[in-house]
């Protein structure tokens, strides 16, 4: 192979990493590693070497706790086969293990939202003023059907009387009422006010923030309004809705050939199936919205070891007990602080241990969302060793993420969930020191520069590991 | 005496059974933790080759360890191990994409399994070694070209991204990307020339 030759190759490595190869450039790509070893050899190299650049950039972001510093400390201790070996000794000892090295994303997998262009619209990347009615947040993996996508890192206004198709993957959109809606692909839905949509077909999950957001969504002949509420609604091809409320209660009339019916309460923890001819109670089912009920509640990402507890009522934790993952519950949404608070928390940027003695200030009238990121352990017995390390991004800046056992306790106070029984969860702490005879590593986190990704390496035992995640839900101007 | 004080990954045949005083066994759950640590970086780069995304593929890594380290008494060599694992992780990578995406685009079956011989090549396992030449070859590029690296695999920003932060085309990023490896492969190479 050339030197050119050899050039042009890791340029077509490079974009086949990226996705970046059409479908033509893809066969070729294909075609040449089957003919050549050489290639073979030169992009299993490449890919390994892209995993180590990952993993020395992670190394020195978590070892360094140095946010500013714009390259890799290459004198950053890296992992030696003794480090390894401590490592491995360490967990060996489980009877099942979940390894886990840090898995960053500090940059959503696909946080980028592609410009719409739909049919018909004269100006489509641009919403016109007085014309909108939504604007997307958030979109995962999002493909719409006869749209051009073009990444751009803005969030973009949707206009009304347009009508929009989500092929596949996930969009979150904040309505101009206030409303949250993530909506999951296949998908057709048309904006009709700022706090009115229609939804021809697919599946919608919606989030009432604060009092004064308001939601009416119209599928078949079927309407539902919120009374401060969380509820999700899907809406089949033949004008069937199923309709499950998660929170508070929600109106529902039905539209039919004799008129239009009394409005009907769905309260929280109640389903009902609509058609045409009748509405009917049945069994609760939050589940088919276990998917987009993150995007819901202000998760952009979030590494594959943690759980959601699925919406609406919460019931007992024992039944989210998982061995090698975290379970993440939302706590308290949109909680307006009514008095100062001074928290022990580490703050973006900051790493923990390093940090611990941070604490968070918050001035009466701010609002803020808890997240609870709990270890529930199927059983707890001293030799349970797991490492569980990834990330989670939330939508908006993280102030503070709480940890020691006084501040936890004290933000119970104010950002608790009252389904929880706090005073029952054991151990809850995270330890800044080997534990268990120097079996169980530290546990380190550290908040990105941005603020809205939390990084965790938690080696947990038989304790139950909590953190809070408190978010400034301030709306940006 | 335990297993790995009498054989350490770097002498033994990873493709012949394991025996302890002579009597064939198969890995514990503490060897087949200790062999999936050491060959963390390739198998995640394998992966990789599915999940074009290197911290789905931590993730896919995560979730098949725990498989992996579940099979009590079943792995009867590394070999055995890594091949398993390998088929494990394509598919269960092959699954996500499809459950988030819709479908899987990359490189078919045929190709992977062509590939499966490079990933059956002991040099491409773990080497402290070559991990410790990348750090100083990463050190030494310019800052622009360490931006974009950590950009890429760290950051996992997309070519674009790239290319608008760099004010360039998206060719152009590739280009750059793929510069830089070129450049730390001959860097490596030197550095093993050095320290022999």
């Amino acid at each position: 192979m050339t030197e050119k030759e050899l050039d042009v190759f890791f340029q077509q490595v490079a974009a086949y990493q990226d996705g970046g190869l059409s479908e033509s450039e893809l066969a070729r790509f294909e075609r040449e590693l089957l003919d050549d070893p050489q290639r073979r050899r030169l992009f299993a190299e490449m890919q390994v070497r892209s995993a180590a650049i990952s993993e020395r950039f992670r190394t020195a972001a978590f070892s360094m706790g140095s946010p500013h510093s714009p390259s890799p400390p290459v004198t950053t201790t890296p992992r030696t086969p003794r480090s390894v070996w401590m490592l491995a000794a360490a967990v060996a000892v489980a009877a099942s293990i979940a390894i886990a090295l840090l898995t960053p994303k500090p940059r959503g997998e696909n946080a980028t939202v592609a410009h719409l262009t739909p049919p018909g619209s004269p100006d489509p990347n641009v919403g016109s003023e007085g014309n909108t009615f939504a604007t997307i947040t958030y979109a995962s993996h999002a493909k719409w059907d006869g749209q051009i996508p073009n990444a751009t890192l803005t969030s973009i206004p949707l206009n009304k009387r347009v009508t929009y198709r989500l092929s596949s993957g996930a969009v979150r959109l904040s309505m101009d009422s206030g409303a949250i809606i993530s909506l999951a692909g296949p998908a057709s839905f048309t904006g009709i006010g700022p706090d009115e949509i229609e939804l021809e077909m697919g599946k919608l999950a919606a989030r009432m923030p604060t009092a004064d957001s308001t939601l009416v969504v119209h599928s078949g002949g079927t309407t539902v309004r919120d009374r401060g509420t969380a509820f999700g609604l899907t809406a089949k091809v033949n004008g069937d809705v199923d309709l499950s409320v998660f929170d508070g209660s929600v109106s529902v009339e039905r539209e039919s050939s004799g008129g239009v019916s009394q409005p009907q309460t769905v309260q929280e923890g109640e389903s009902i199936a609509c058609s045409e001819s009748e509405s009917r109670a049945v069994a609760y089912s939050p589940e088919q919205y276990e998917d987009i009920w993150p995007l819901t509640i202000g998760v952009d990402e979030a590494s594959n070891l943690i759980d959601f507890v699925p919406p609406g009522p919460l019931g007992s934790l024992d039944k989210f007990a998982n061995d090698s993952k975290l379970l993440l519950i939302p706590e308290t949404m949109n909680y307006r602080n009514e008095t100062k608070l001074s928290i022990a928390a580490i703050k973006p940027s900051e790493s923990y241990p390093e940090n611990r003695h941070s604490r968070i200030s918050i001035r009466p009238g701010k609002l803020v969302s808890s997240y609870l990121l709990i270890y529930l352990p199927v059983e707890r017995w001293e030799g349970n060793r797991h490492t569980l390390t990834g990330s989670v991004s939330f939508q908006k800046p993280i102030i503070g993420v709480v940890v020691g056992p006084m501040a936890l306790a004290k933000s119970d106070r104010f950002f608790g969930n009252p389904e929880i029984d706090y005073e029952n969860l054991q151990f809850r702490y995270l330890e800044d020191k080997a534990t268990e005879d120097g079996n169980l590593p530290a546990d380190s986190l550290r908040v990105s520069d941005d603020g809205k990704t939390l990084h965790f390496q938690l080696n947990v035992g038989a304790g139950q590991d909590n953190l809070r995640v408190l978010v400034d839900e301030t709306p940006s101007l | 005496m335990t297993l790995s004080e009498k054989e350490t990954p770097a002498c033994r045949d990873p493709a012949s059974p394991v025996r302890i005083d002579g009597v064939m066994t198969k890995l514990t759950t503490a060897q087949t933790t200790e062999r999936l640590l050491e060959d963390r970086l390739a198998l995640t780069a394998y992966i990789a080759c599915v999940t074009r995304n290197y911290h789905l593929a931590e993730d896919v890594f995560q979730e098949v360890c725990v498989k992996a380290i579940g099979q009590i008494d079943f792995f009867e060599s590394d070999v055995h191990l890594r091949r398993w694992f390998r088929v494990s992780a394509r598919n269960r990578a092959i699954d996500i994409i499809r459950a988030r995406e819709g479908r899987y685009v990359g490189l078919g079956e045929e190709a992977m399994e062509a590939l499966e011989q490079e990933w059956e090549d002991e040099d491409l396992y773990s080497r402290d070694d070559r991990g410790e030449a990348l750090a100083k070859c990463l050190d030494s590029l310019s800052p622009r070209s360490r931006e974009i690296v950590k950009m890429r695999y760290f950051e996992n920003r997309s070519g674009r991204e790239i290319a608008d932060s760099i004010g360039a085309k998206i060719g152009s990023a590739y280009q750059a990307i793929a510069r830089i490896h070129k450049a730390l492969r001959e860097c490596v190479r030197q550095q093993f020339e050095v320290s022999k």
